[in-house]
């Protein structure tokens, strides 16, 4: 219980404070504790003085109000834990900063969502060639950079080479993979973590 | 007949847009917190926004420099945190304001000989 919710006289009130930043600490937990208290702070200090700026004697009611005006925690914390995420990511390159930040982004709307998905396919592609490097030297015929004989290129990780086809890399692909994965990650996270932009809604 | 609603998401995307130009005006001779500025936005600038929404844009504002925070102790010993411009917040805001000038200069135009 913090100060300000021993100022409550009506339990239900309590209540219903403690369900709503129930819910902020849950959509939130994925932030440094430091990060946490301090956004949890402010937001029941916001509460706080808006439930006091409501007319009406019942706290219930105000705060009811209170939280309406406030708006939904998915839509205003989401974006703060995906800010966060991502930045975090630009720093450390984390992949779980990497994969949270993009999940939480995607609250802010279809354009987000999309960019996610876009972002998560180019962090599959690196993937791919972090898994080709490594495969090789257990499947060293099946895996590496083909010529096919009409013609084209394929890389990866193959059932049955095709027919008449030319392993071009050898060896070579290990580090090749390495670095082509390393390229990509690295190249994504900058890009994510100048990139982010914040939800805004006006009504 | 005149479509009210397709008025009133054109009001509500230059809301949006000029969002952080806003912000950036109510923070310029005083610092405030976080629900002092949803009240100034609100009663000053008309700006009917979704609360909670104001603090996101103020994390990225923060992470761009632009404002700054800091908690202060209130005489209740609850801490309250508040915002204020940087330097590049000032500066920024200098050049929002000429840029906002010019745009609404050539739209006045317009609408003068439409």
């Amino acid at each position: 219980m913090t100060t300000r919710t021993a100022l409550f006289t009506q339990p239900e009130a309590l209540a219903i404070w403690d369900r709503f930043f129930g819910r902020i600490k849950t959509i939130c937990r994925p932030l440094p504790d430091d990060a946490q208290r301090e956004l949890i702070l402010e937001l029941e200090d916001h509460l706080y003085e808006s439930f006091r700026a409501q007319p009406g004697e019942s706290e219930v009611e105000k705060l009811a109000i209170a939280i309406e005006n406030m708006g939904d925690p998915d839509e205003f914390v989401r974006p703060l834990v995906a800010d966060h995420q991502l930045a975090a990511a630009g720093r450390t390159m984390d992949p779980r900063s990497v994969f949270l930040g993009l999940l939480y982004n995607t609250s802010r709307g279809a354009k987000a969502v999309a960019a996610s998905f876009l972002y998560g396919l180019g962090y599959l592609l690196s993937l791919g060639f972090l898994l080709v490097a490594i495969g090789k030297p257990f499947s060293p015929d099946r895996v590496g950079l083909f010529a096919r004989s009409g013609g084209g290129l394929v890389m990866g990780i193959l059932d049955q080479p095709p027919a008449g086809s030319t392993e071009l890399l050898g060896y070579w692909i290990i580090p090749v993979g390495i670095v082509l994965s390393v390229v990509i990650y690295w190249t994504l996270t900058r890009l994510i973590s100048r990139g982010r932009s914040t939800s805004r809604t006006a009504r | 007949m005149r479509d009210e609603g397709k008025i009133s998401r054109w009001e509500s995307q230059v809301r949006k847009g000029v969002l952080d130009f806003v912000v950036l005006i109510c923070l310029e001779d005083t610092r405030l917190y976080g629900y002092e500025l949803i009240i100034r936005l609100k009663q000053k600038a008309g700006l009917d926004v979704s609360e909670g929404t104001i603090y996101p844009l103020l994390n990225r504002m923060a992470k761009d420099d632009l404002v700054a925070a800091e908690w202060v102790e209130m005489p209740t010993g609850m801490p309250r945190k508040y915002y204020h411009l940087t330097r590049e917040g000032r500066e920024t805001l200098a050049d929002m304001k000429i840029g906002w000038r010019r745009f609404t200069s050539s739209v006045d135009t317009l609408l003068e000989h439409s």
